[in-house]
């Protein structure tokens, strides 16, 4: 449900429109925000040697419609990176760290490690937005990054999860 | 925008202020409540740095927030390059045990997600701590370090 800028009230005879837009209607668009999520669990597990960043693919990318506000976006995911490796999000054509050197959270082990992140993305205007994880590798030699996506991998079967919500 | 208890209707006139003050402050304040955070942008290099091996402020990771009453999600995200241990103190009162909330043995990731429930209105001081068993660790710069506090419904 759409969320509707609340009215300052005056001293006229109000209707049930009214009514129905400011409460009915924006009760709902609190209670029932935009979400859109993903979890993966995938015969293979994401690989990438790309220095340059790219998507895991295009089932972690949203066509997101805000009402206005503020998002909170999250990973929750594990991940090697030998020569180690960066996660960023995208949104429409800038990432959050907006720099091709930077992301928003590091991929720095052999082991498989925890590579989650959360955090808000504020005061968006109203609008459809195209929201995607994207990553690379440091340095694209011999040692590729590795997002662990299901697979069946003995110990290792884990599902990785992406989701923004337009949260107040 | 402040929130205001919302009042329990009568058989009484409906005036324009009422309707303001439950439906149009109201709402709003839901719709954009208290927040503070300190997200610095990216940059080469390393962030902060600390030796201490008991619990010392993350400099410049500290928050201030007005609440109204309610419950507050604090997230605190940042890479490490060294074993370290992080902790949230609200108003002066560290949350965690003698080794914090979280620690990584090695050069990691750190996700600390705290949630404050039922906080009486007042001015909370949310500060970030951290120390470290031995040597140096130092926060990247180049993840854009992120620390908030909001109050959420």
């Amino acid at each position: 449900m759409a969320w509707t800028e609340p009215i300052t009230w005056t001293n006229v005879l109000s209707d049930a429109s009214d009514f129905n837009e400011q409460i009915r209607d924006n009760l709902l668009a609190l209670k029932q925000p935009p979400t859109s999520h993903y979890e993966a669990n995938e015969l293979s597990n994401y690989s990438t040697f790309s220095t340059t960043y790219a998507n895991l693919d295009s089932d972690w990318s949203f066509s997101f419609s805000s009402n206005g506000g503020d998002l909170l976006i999250g990973l929750a995911a594990c991940a090697t990176g030998l020569d180690f490796g960066l996660l960023d999000v995208l949104i429409d054509s800038t990432r959050i760290a907006n720099n091709t050197s930077g992301g928003i959270r590091k991929i720095v082990s052999s082991n498989t490690t925890n590579v989650s992140f959360l955090r808000w993305v504020r005061g968006l205007p109203a609008g459809t937005y195209t929201i995607t994880l994207q990553w690379k590798n440091n340095s694209g030699g011999a040692n590729s990054n590795t997002m662990r996506a299901g697979a069946g991998t003995v110990n290792e079967d884990v599902h990785p999860r992406f989701w923004v919500r337009e949260v107040s | 925008m402040s929130w205001t208890h919302p009042r329990t209707w009568l058989p009484e006139k409906i005036t324009a202020d009422k309707l303001n003050q439950e439906i149009r402050d109201n709402f709003t304040a839901l719709k954009d409540p208290q927040h503070d955070e300190y997200a610095p942008s990216y940059a080469a290099g390393n962030l902060i740095s600390t030796s201490s091996t008991s619990w010392t402020t993350m400099t410049d990771f500290e928050l201030s927030l007005t609440t109204e009453g309610g419950d507050v999600l604090i997230i605190l995200n940042v890479d490490v390059d060294a074993a370290a241990y992080f902790d949230i103190e609200v108003n002066n009162s560290r949350k965690g045990g003698s080794d914090g909330t979280m620690g990584t043995s090695a050069a990691g990731p750190i996700l600390l997600i705290w949630l404050l429930t039922e906080i009486e209105p007042q001015t909370l001081s949310i500060v970030g701590k951290w120390k470290v068993p031995s040597g140096t660790a130092n926060i990247l710069a180049s993840t854009c370090p992120y620390f908030s506090a909001r109050e959420i419904s």
